[in-house]
């Protein structure tokens, strides 16, 4: 293994992803824990940004980073949430299932990874590196999928007009 | 790549979508109370219709392969637009009574039209995915659309959660999809062989069958129904038991006879038994006139789904055949419960919506009565009217089917239908008004627009069900 720039990036963007998910599951106070998201999903972005998808990458930051992470500090500020100790030390059956459900996901990754390295690794087509840039994408977006992407605009405005009606105050 | 004068091909599309983007302007320059949005969509609705007797006798497949314009999917189409026809004509009178005489309402409403209508078109996973969310997402906001009654907020939460849910089921299963066949279009789907054999493409559309079993309502998949319609605007929970469902079964069947999945035959028929007595047998417990109609909807589900499994060519024209049939009677029904409902008095829930209410409403108002009478004996499927026709046709194909045991549990099973429609019959015509209802009873001025739009819906029954074949005459003549 060669260290290059490439690897020294990704061996301290990994380590702090993991480090930073470890901090955000075991803090206590809920704002700590959404801070320490955000740290998680910013390092994820960078790796994405080392597989070469420029696209998922801005994706990430826009809409996890700057949409729902302010959404989920809104409703920790709003329900104004206390320190849960009680409900840390206590085991219930969702402990349990949530253990289980990690050991699946656990192994599912896991059979991915070792079946994908079993073969040599090639590294990636030149094909699969153009998927993912914001170009490539753009340039579908308004050639093949035009249409598709003219009919999402009508579900948005649908949906705009549709918050606006449930949630404005008064009618006039 | 999409050429300009493919545009003409979809021109109701157009009309619809045009018209749910201006009526938001025209409500916001014309002064309040003003019907001018009302006579908006009744006209483009109506031009909708007429415009797509254009596309009729051209199999096409336009806009870079992602709409294919055939006489199935124009025949769905012009049956969904009656029904919003309907139910549009019917609105002013009850969003007036309501006091949620808002633009967003007729503008929602083709929003979702506009959902339907690119499903029933759609030669690709994405535009139908696209088109069913469209709909979704105004039927859940339209459910909601009595902000202040409490029923209405918990049906459109409920809708909401669970559709969403669902929304999921039908991604995870296009995901799988794609994943096997490398496509998503549907032309190019229906090419490949032996998809069948692969497990991951079973699993995958089973979860795309799910999600649109639940939109129509067949068992296991029905829970939300009851709630969601017992709890929307009236004449909206018309609408949704109608356009909602035909664009969901003009969607889904064509994809299963194209797929000829001859395995899933038994699960469908077990399905539409269940179907049918869920809705029937707990429908004969209801004491709300908007609940037992949420249940014979479900009920008519499972008669939809007799023909899915029968998969013949007498299945296909007995389903098309039972949904125009089912779209005048169902929101007909729907429509004059929302007529006699009473006005709103920022009470939390419905009044005048219990069967109890109906007793003795041929002396208070027969005209009404009568209408309710016709549309009732049309769904329990008595002669001559269309509902009739529409089981016959059913159960018909599903004895070309060698299914005999399906047809015989299915005509039992309608049989203990007939007992609750002929009971809000009899209500009306034999039973005097109970006094807690003549008590605080005001007498609804029934408006000519209502009128109208349940006169409409009487036609289509009483014509169609006396000449069973006109519809598809007429569809023939005009083709040609």
């Amino acid at each position: 293994m060669k260290f290059d720039l490439e690897t020294v990036l990704f061996i301290s963007l990994s380590v702090l992803s993991v480090v930073s998910a470890i901090y955000m599951i075991t803090r206590k106070n809920p704002i700590n824990s959404a801070l320490f998201l955000i740290l998680n999903f910013f390092t994820v972005s960078g790796l994405y940004l080392l597989l070469k998808a420029q696209f998922i990458a801005i994706i990430q930051v826009l809409v996890y980073m700057g949409a729902i992470m302010v959404l989920f500090i809104f409703v920790i500020m709003l329900l104004n949430l206390q320190f849960q100790k009680k409900k840390l030390e206590s085991y219930s059956y969702k402990s349990l299932t949530s253990i289980l459900l990690a050991i699946m996901l656990f192994g599912i990754l896991g059979y991915t990874v070792y079946f994908g390295f079993e073969g040599k690794f090639k590294g990636m087509s030149d094909k699969a590196l153009e998927i993912g840039t914001a170009e490539k994408l753009g340039a579908e977006l308004f050639t093949n999928y035009s249409f598709p992407f003219e009919l999402a605009s009508f579900l948005l405005l649908a949906a705009i007009v549709g918050a606006i009606v449930l949630a404005k105050k008064k009618f006039e | 790549m999409i050429q300009l004068h493919e545009i003409y091909e979809v021109i109701p599309l157009v009309l619809i979508a045009f018209a749910a983007c201006a009526i938001l302007v025209i409500e916001a320059f014309s002064k309040k109370g003003s019907s001018a949005v009302y006579g908006f969509s009744i006209i483009t609705v109506t031009g909708a219709i007429a415009a797509s007797f254009l596309s009729l006798n051209k199999e096409l497949i336009i806009f870079n392969q992602f709409l294919r314009i055939s006489n199935a999917s124009v025949m769905f189409s012009v049956i969904i637009l009656a029904g919003i026809l309907i139910t549009i004509i019917a609105s002013k009178n009850y969003i007036e009574k309501e006091n949620i005489n808002f633009g967003e309402y007729y503008s929602l409403i083709l929003f979702s039209v506009l959902g339907m209508m690119l499903m029933v078109f759609a030669n690709d996973l994405l535009i139908i995915f696209i088109g069913l969310e469209l709909m979704s997402v105004c039927f859940y906001v339209l459910a909601g659309f009595l902000r202040l009654r409490q029923k209405s907020n918990e049906s459109a939460l409920k809708y909401f959660l669970l559709g969403a849910f669902i929304t999921g089921f039908i991604l995870y299963g296009i995901a799988l999809i794609y994943g096997i066949s490398g496509t998503t279009n549907l032309a190019e789907l229906y090419n490949q062989k032996k998809l069948f054999t692969n497990y991951v493409f079973i699993i995958g559309f089973a979860l795309f069958l799910i999600g649109f079993l639940f939109k129509i309502g067949v068992f296991p998949f029905h829970m939300w129904i009851p709630d969601v319609y017992d709890g929307a605007p009236t004449t909206l929970s018309g609408m949704f038991s109608t356009a909602g469902k035909i664009a969901a079964v003009g969607t889904i069947l064509p994809i299963i006879l194209a797929l000829n999945i001859t395995n899933f035959k038994l699960i469908f028929s077990v399905a539409a038994v269940a179907t049918m007595m869920y809705g029937n047998v707990i429908a004969l417990a209801q004491s709300n006139m908007k609940r037992l109609l949420a249940y014979s909807s479900i009920a008519s589900a499972g008669y939809i789904f007799v023909g899915v499994a029968a998969m013949n060519e007498f299945a296909l024209k007995g389903i098309a055949y039972y949904l125009i049939a089912y779209t005048f009677m169902q929101l007909g029904a729907f429509i004059i419960v929302s007529i006699l409902e009473k006005k709103d008095d920022g009470s939390r829930d419905y009044k005048n919506v219990d069967i109890d209410f109906y007793k003795g409403l041929g002396k208070r108002n027969p005209l009404m009565a009568t209408f309710m009478t016709i549309f009732l004996f049309s769904l329990a499927g008595i002669p001559p009217f269309a509902g009739f026709w529409g089981k016959y046709y059913l159960f018909y194909a599903a004895i070309q089917a060698n299914l005999i045991w399906l047809s015989v549990i299915g005509i039992l099973l309608s049989l203990i239908g007939v007992y609750y429609y002929l009971k809000i019959t009899v209500y009306m015509w034999f039973h005097e008004s109970t006094d807690l209802v003549t008590a605080g009873y005001e007498k609804e001025p029934v408006s000519r627009s209502g009128i109208f739009a349940t006169s409409l819906a009487v036609v289509g029954t009483v014509v169609l069900g006396l000449d069973p074949n006109m519809f598809f005459r007429i569809f023939k003549m005009i083709a040609e």
